[in-house]
């Protein structure tokens, strides 16, 4: 679960990239907003201005030709009535100062009376504007066909605080809410992806570990078939000769009778023309081979009694894989017989932590292909090996067939890849010996030599760490 | 010729296996029945034994060790086509033993485990049939 959880993150990192940088930009517009509204209050004091200047351009025109400023002077009073404005100049055309209204910060407006001359802009428009670090200026022409006078009007060059501070209020706002829901949504979008790809891995797995037992299940009941006709074949001899042996004692029994009942004279007459002596003595080595016979029934049955019951065991315990191959040979030993010779070389082996029953499957597996490698009419050599180092163990088949060509070998771990006749192999023996073993955390390995034989090796860990490959 | 005149002792009988109880227990029932039984445990033991003797009838085991007893049964049509050649076989699978006996490569085979009334009656059958 853990290895699914790091993978799924690794998977949304670039979605984590890709909302960082959706914050990114939501704070550079925030901030762009921010500046935007601060000029739109810039502008405002400017058109603020500027409308001051038109509506005492027209209050200036009669006055200034009439040469009379007490009127003009209570309407430019009126005007800096405007707390932002830090002063209003009125000249005449030569920029001779007619009047001059003037405040400082927080004070109330005052009248200078100081004669002076200003330098007047040379423009054509009616009104210009600039702005230094301490005012907004505002030059309007008082026009009546000819310039007739000046009027300018100074603005303190700073925006409200108060103002300033809602606007930025209001910008943090909406940007906060703004990443907040975008977060939100991009969060909620991730969740949903982590979990439709965390589900669907895990159906997947599932439907896959369903189609990998079904496999494994298809290949037990194949090589059960192939037991099942090696048992009977094992099976049949003793049961023939137990049969016809007690046939033959029911015979000798009433040679027995004929004997017994005849009269003592004619005994040795008898006992002479049935060859009783050599009856008597072969009725000992029929029961002999009879008892053998069953003995060996017993011995069958009950490797077959084991075979099932570790076949049973479907999780990890420790086991003797020794035990069990020689179990496994005792049910293949019918399929051997006529193929091949079996040779062990059997090293020491500690207990495996293993699912027995798969290893034994394993095991016959290699074992029957290696009788069935072995060419028409020729009786082969089979030898399996064991051996063990501190951490695994490995088993050997070796056999002494006909041997894998090369591009056949890379295929014989593929599912329904077969060379064998319809109905001999699946295909699937080696594939699921190669999962078997794999899920074990062991490899399954091949070498051959064409006309030489191969040799099959898997290796085990002695200690089983991958739990979570279950039968 | 009737089932009375039958005289079992006129007859060698050959017996091919390579398990010994096998063998043994043939050998036990053949003499009780009154033939001349002899035996061997392999293939190639079986066609020595032809050279040196006469055979009436061979009885092979189907799975034995290099040569099996299709195999031993087809030479014997070849060298002895006057020998009656049975097939006791344990496998599941007949269609060999069917075609050998379509072929006329045997007479007949019987499975294992196999029933000695069975065997014999066989084994009669085959010897009126070489003697018809």
């Amino acid at each position: 679960m853990k290895r699914l959880i790091t993978g799924h993150w690794k998977g949304i990192f670039p979605a984590l990239l890709i909302g960082l940088a959706l914050a990114f930009l939501q704070i550079v517009f925030g901030l762009a907003t921010y500046h935007q509204s601060r000029n739109l209050l810039w502008e405002g004091k400017f058109q603020t201005s500027k409308n001051l200047t038109q509506g005492l351009i027209g209050a200036a025109i009669d006055p200034l030709i009439l040469q009379d400023y007490a009127a003009l002077e209570a309407r430019i009073l009126q005007t800096m009535s405007n707390r932002e404005l830090a002063s209003v100049l009125l000249t005449d055309a030569s920029g001779k100062v007619l009047s001059h209204l003037e405040r400082l910060p927080g004070a109330e407006p005052r009248l200078t009376f100081e004669p002076a001359v200003v330098e007047t802009p040379h423009m054509q428009d009616e009104i210009v504007q600039s702005q230094d670090e301490t005012f907004i200026t505002t030059w309007g022409r008082v026009n009546v066909g000819q310039t007739v006078g000046w009027v300018r009007l100074q603005a303190y060059n700073e925006l409200d605080d108060e103002d300033l501070v809602n606007l930025r209020r209001k910008t943090l706002l909406l940007s906060g809410l703004s990443i907040l829901s975008g977060v939100a949504i991009l969060g909620v979008f991730l969740w949903r992806v982590y979990f439709v790809s965390v589900r669907r891995e895990q159906m997947f797995e599932v439907r896959l570990d369903e189609a990998t037992q079904r496999l494994v299940q298809s290949e037990k009941l194949a090589s059960l078939g192939e037991m099942a006709a090696g048992v009977a074949h094992e099976i049949n001899n003793p049961v023939g000769y137990v049969s016809s042996n007690l046939n033959s004692l029911k015979k000798y029994l009433a040679i027995y009778d004929k004997v017994f009942d005849c009269p003592p004279e004619e005994v040795d007459a008898l006992k002479q023309s049935l060859k009783f002596t050599h009856l008597r003595d072969d009725v000992n080595e029929l029961l002999a081979e009879t008892q053998k016979g069953v003995a060996r029934v017993k011995t069958l049955v009950q490797n077959l009694k084991d075979y099932a019951r570790t076949n049973a065991a479907t999780h990890y315990v420790e086991a003797d894989i020794q035990a069990g191959l020689q179990t496994t040979l005792n049910i293949a030993k019918a399929q051997l017989k006529d193929k091949a010779e079996v040779r062990l070389s059997l090293g020491k082996l500690p207990a495996v932590e293993c699912v027995p029953a798969q290893i034994d499957q394993v095991l016959l597996n290699l074992i029957v292909n290696a009788a069935q490698a072995m060419p028409e009419g020729r009786h082969g050599l089979i030898e399996i090996r064991t051996g063990a180092d501190a951490k695994s163990v490995w088993i050997e088949v070796e056999d002494n067939g006909a041997g894998i060509a090369e591009p056949i070998l890379g295929k014989i771990f593929d599912p329904f890849f077969t060379t064998k006749d319809p109905g001999v192999g699946t295909g699937l023996g080696l594939s699921i010996s190669h999962n078997i073993v794999q899920q074990h955390g062991g490899t399954l390995a091949v070498r051959s030599t064409v006309g030489v034989g191969t040799t099959f090796t898997v290796t085990l860990p002695i200690r089983h760490t991958n739990r979570r490959g279950k039968p | 010729m009737t089932q009375d005149s039958f005289d079992a002792s006129r007859y060698k009988v050959l017996c091919v296996d390579d398990e010994p109880n096998i063998l043994s227990s043939l050998r036990r029932m053949l003499a009780l029945e009154g033939f001349q039984v002899s035996t061997a445990d392999s293939g190639e033991a079986a066609l020595v034994h032809m050279i040196k003797e006469h055979v009436d009838v061979i009885i092979s085991d189907m799975q034995m060790p290099n040569m099996n007893g299709m195999a031993l049964l087809d030479k014997v049509s070849q060298q002895w086509p006057n020998t009656m050649r049975l097939l006791l076989t344990g496998t599941s699978d007949l269609t060999a033993a069917d075609e050998a006996v379509a072929q006329g490569k045997i007479y007949r085979y019987i499975s294992k485990p196999w029933e000695d009334d069975e065997l014999l009656a066989t084994l009669q059958s085959a010897l009126r049939q070489r003697g018809a």
